[in-house]
């Protein structure tokens, strides 16, 4: 039973002017990296390069994208590294304290990151190795850890546990088990949670910000701390190709997850 | 007078997309009748239903209920009520205020409600369960307040879909003869939707047979037993041995059909003519086994299969050219015949009848 | 494959440690902070309740807590409010795998892309001579540009639009958790469509609502780089005391004031789960 013609139109108008204004901060800043001019106006004067040019000159975004970059590869690994066997734990584990445990280790999700940002500061400061990327990337790993955990845990909530069962009954060890028949079927959760926590960690600010000293900045703090000072469309320029990046960080998920849907949907469950 | 409201329907059509849900389905239901839409899943019953509640505007055709012509009427505004295949229950309203949605939806006063749900929750035998919410009831007790929230709005046709597939066995029975009386008792057009064959020859004033998105027959349950119009509803309703067979000509009331060298003899009908292709459809209990007696014209066969299950004994023949199944009654002293033996085969010329091949 | 014994403390050896260690330990040492004294701009270390009672006898304290809670619960409000049809329109509405696909990317790139980057976007929209005010100011709604930068208005809006995926979301997944054949029992028994809605559509898609509103308000509430760059200044809220205190080595003092923006968080997401646990289920 489908809305009537009135109705369908004003949910259409709704749907339309509601895409409209999530997508419009990011398309504002798209057409001013390519204003002509240093001041904010609408509509821009004229079009120009002049600040993708000027964003070239500057050495330091390039730096601090490239150092974001690694800290956000490093910390996704640590985290599947440590939130994988968790999260294997917390699904097919029964033992007391496991909704507790659980409750504890999404915990990082909610907790104030400018909290988790200062906390971060004392203790490395306290063990002497603050600057660097290492305090980053231990911090980023505690934020993106549920990230990884949660979407783990909900695509292997899903498994038949009879394969698992077929390869021990064949033979198989524990570990084989997990490394040959449990990871490959939950390949396409793996990649999203990881692709999530890059992105998550690339965008981190309060929880890093006292981690950073101006050589090693990562670039979402650069760019907060150059906005502070100065709003010419320099930021829009970089800005724009960090809204391309994550773009195609999100097809390239999805796609992934499609073919992932497309595949069960061939093999037998 | 009955409550229940004359049914039309006029050469629906309904499409999805490039999928034809139903094409040009048309019957009437006559007022205070039990008609049943039955047929195998996908063949557009339930599709043909919500045509009628209003769950689907048809494409072409129209439905007409007492008269008058449905056209695009939202199911709030027809006199008609559904109860669900699913059961749909609002399960954050007790049991009370389920039934009483519709009553409250016409703005009654709260007495008058009050009675009429006291009243419609005493006929489906729910009477003190008013309080209660719904995930505490058992399936069949879920069944009747669905039933109770459609009928306390006294629709003039209630729409049943598949309303029993979910229940055991027993419990279906049980709920089939109480829904028969219920519908003799109201007086209101029932129609109800089924893949249950026995389920629909039970219940039904009639039967609409249907496959592929149309309507293959319609009829009492006996004509369609007795009398199916087309092959399909031969095979549909109970057993049938199915035997395609050419028309080789009249003997008195019946007829002679030719199937390799076996001749099989079936009521005429009128419409057959000499070298005509047909089917000849023969139900196993009327098919007799007995010992070969060496008469010509009779079929001969071979045992191949036998299964014995208790009232009846199951036999499968191979007889030349054919192959046929026969239920014939078990008392004791019935004689059982091996498999490999050979038997003679046949039936009464007037128990067999033919549909267009 | 059970996971018992050895090999689940094996498996969940690496995060606890990794956890203790860069977790529970960071906070802590950093809440306890909360029971040592800052004076003349050196932490000293002595046990002391100083610092809470001064927190909670200074008015100014409260001014704080209040707007942040104000601007969390408007925000959050208003995320719901524009949230709850989107979330309708994109159920009923979209239909094709494909056009799932498209509004799927649409309404994750602005999550996923910097928040400093969409900030800075409503810092160019929001400007008097941005979008907004030249629009407002040709419809001649307005004769003069409207101040929306650096100052709670910018705050508001542009922190709703970052939570608004973050309140459709949940709602979204519960409208399609829901029987399709209950809307039409309502529409069967006599109620309109606007009946329908509201007396069976919106009560069974609550428990979505709720938990979208305690997202939205503990992020909404921790919200710092928004308040910081469009405030101006004039939006003091928790995040941003806390920011100001580290910059001066006053960790007892960020300390108080962190655990407050916690407890806050915490006992707004123990209420919606109290409210949460007594509402019935869809399924």
């Amino acid at each position: 039973m489908h809305p009537g013609r009135g109705r369908d139109a004003l949910l259409r108008t709704a749907l339309t002017l509601g895409v409209g204004f999530i997508l419009l901060p990011l398309g504002i800043v798209v057409l001013y990296s390519f204003s002509s001019v240093a001041y904010g106006i609408f509509p821009p004067p004229g079009l120009s390069l002049r600040w993708y040019a000027h964003l070239l000159d500057q050495p330091a975004f390039g730096r601090a994208f490239l150092r974001s970059l690694g800290i956000a590869v490093a910390a996704t690994g640590l985290a599947l590294a440590t939130g994988v066997p968790a999260a294997l734990v917390l699904v097919r584990g029964h033992f007391p304290g496991r909704d507790p445990l659980q409750a504890f280790l999404l915990s990082p999700i909610v907790m104030p990151k400018i909290v988790l940002g200062v906390g971060w500061f004392i203790l490395f400061a306290r063990l002497g190795i603050q600057g660097g990327v290492l305090p980053l990337i231990f911090a980023h790993t505690i934020v993106v850890l549920p990230f990884v955990i949660s979407i783990v845990a909900a695509n292997l909530v899903g498994l038949d546990p009879a394969l698992e069962e077929a390869a021990q009954d064949l033979g198989a060890p524990r570990r084989t088990v997990v490394w040959r028949i449990v990871l490959p079927q939950i390949r396409s959760g793996l990649i999203v949670s990881a692709l999530l926590a890059l992105l998550v960690s690339f965008d981190q600010v309060e929880s890093s910000i006292f981690l950073t000293r101006g050589e090693n900045n990562t670039l979402p703090i650069e760019m907060f701390l150059y906005m502070e000072k100065w709003q010419d469309p320099t930021i829009a320029a970089l800005s724009a190709l960090l809204i391309l990046f994550a773009f195609i960080l999100v097809v390239g998920a999805l796609v992934v997850a499609r073919g992932a849907a497309d595949l069960r949907r061939i093999l037998p469950r | 007078m009955a409550r229940g409201a004359d049914l039309d329907v006029r050469a629906i059509t309904k499409r999805f997309g490039a999928v034809v849900a139903i094409e040009a389905v048309s019957f009437t239901v006559r007022a205070g009748e039990f008609f049943s839409l039955l047929g195998p899943s996908g063949c557009g019953k339930t599709t043909t239903l919500r045509a009628i509640g209003g769950f689907e505007t048809v494409d072409e055709g129209d439905i007409l209920i007492g008269g008058r012509p449905m056209g695009r009427l939202p199911p709030d505004r027809r006199e008609t009520n559904m109860v669900f295949q699913r059961l749909a229950l609002f399960p954050h309203y007790s049991v009370f205020d389920n039934v009483a949605f519709g009553l409250r939806m016409r703005r009654l006063p709260a007495p008058e409600v009050g009675r009429r749900v006291a009243e419609a929750l005493a006929r489906v035998e729910l009477g003190d369960l008013g309080a209660r919410r719904i995930g505490e009831l058992s399936g069949g007790q879920q069944q009747r307040v669905a039933l109770a929230r459609a009928l306390v709005n006294e629709p003039r046709v209630l729409l049943l879909d598949e309303p029993l597939s979910a229940l055991d066995l027993k419990l279906r029975i049980q709920l089939q003869e109480e829904l028969k009386g219920l519908q003799r008792g109201l007086g209101t057009t029932f129609i109800y939707v089924t893949h249950d064959q026995g389920e629909a020859l039970a219940m039904s004033d009639r039967i609409g047979v249907m496959a592929g998105g149309r309507l293959e027959q319609v009829g009492t349950p006996l004509e369609v037993y007795e009398r199916p119009a087309t092959r399909f509803v031969a095979g549909f309703i109970g057993d049938a041995n199915l035997v395609e067979a050419v028309v080789e000509g009249v003997d008195g009331d019946g007829l002679v059909t030719r199937v390799g060298d076996a001749r099989l003899r079936a009521r005429r009908q009128g419409w057959e003519h000499a070298g005509a292709r047909l089917t000849v459809c023969v139900r196993p209990e009327r098919v007799r086994v007995t010992r070969p007696d060496g008469r010509a014209d009779g079929l001969v066969g071979r045992v191949e299969d036998r299964a014995f299950s208790g009232s009846l004994v199951r036999y499968r023949l191979a007889v030349p050219g054919l192959r046929l199944h026969a239920a014939v009654p078990y008392v004791h002293g019935t004689p059982l015949f091996e498999v490999g033996e050979a038997v003679a085969v046949g039936w009464d010329g007037d128990q067999a009848v033919t549909v267009p091949a | 494959m059970r996971v018992r014994g050895w090999l689940a403390a094996g498996l969940l050896g690496p995060v606890l440690a990794l956890t203790a260690a860069l977790y529970v330990v960071p906070l802590g040492v950093y809440l306890v902070n909360g029971f040592h004294r800052f004076k003349d701009g050196r932490i000293l270390r002595v046990w002391t309740l100083d610092t809470y009672a001064a927190f909670l006898t200074d008015p100014f304290s409260y001014k704080i807590v209040s707007t942040s809670l104000l601007l969390a619960g408007i925000v959050t409000a208003l995320a719901l409010l524009m949230g709850y049809p989107l979330a309708y329109a994109l159920h009923t509405r979209v239909r094709s795998a494909r056009a799932r696909g498209v509004l799927a990317v649409v309404l994750f790139c602005p999550l996923m892309t910097s928040v400093v980057v969409r900030t800075y976007g409503w810092l160019i929209l929001l400007a008097n001579q941005g979008l907004v005010n030249t629009t407002l100011l040709r419809l001649r709604l307005i004769d003069e540009p409207v101040r929306l930068l650096f100052n709670m208005q910018g705050v508001v809006i542009s922190l709703t639009h970052i939570m608004l995926p973050f309140a459709i979301l949940p709602i979204y997944s519960v409208l399609g958790r829901l029987d399709p054949s209950l809307k039409e029992a309502a529409r069967d028994l006599g109620a309109g469509p606007w009946a329908a809605f509201w007396r069976v559509t919106l009560p069974l898609t609550l428990p979505g609502v709720a938990s979208g509103g305690v997202i939205c308000f503990t992020l909404a509430l921790s919200a710092f780089v928004t308040p910081q760059l469009l405030g101006g200044g004039r939006v003091q809220v928790l995040p941003l005391t806390v920011y100001n205190s580290t910059v001066e080595i006053n960790w007892p003092e960020g300390a108080v004031t962190s655990l407050a923006l916690l407890a806050l968080s915490i006992l707004a997401v123990w209420a919606v789960n109290r409210v949460l646990r007594r509402l019935p289920t869809v399924a």
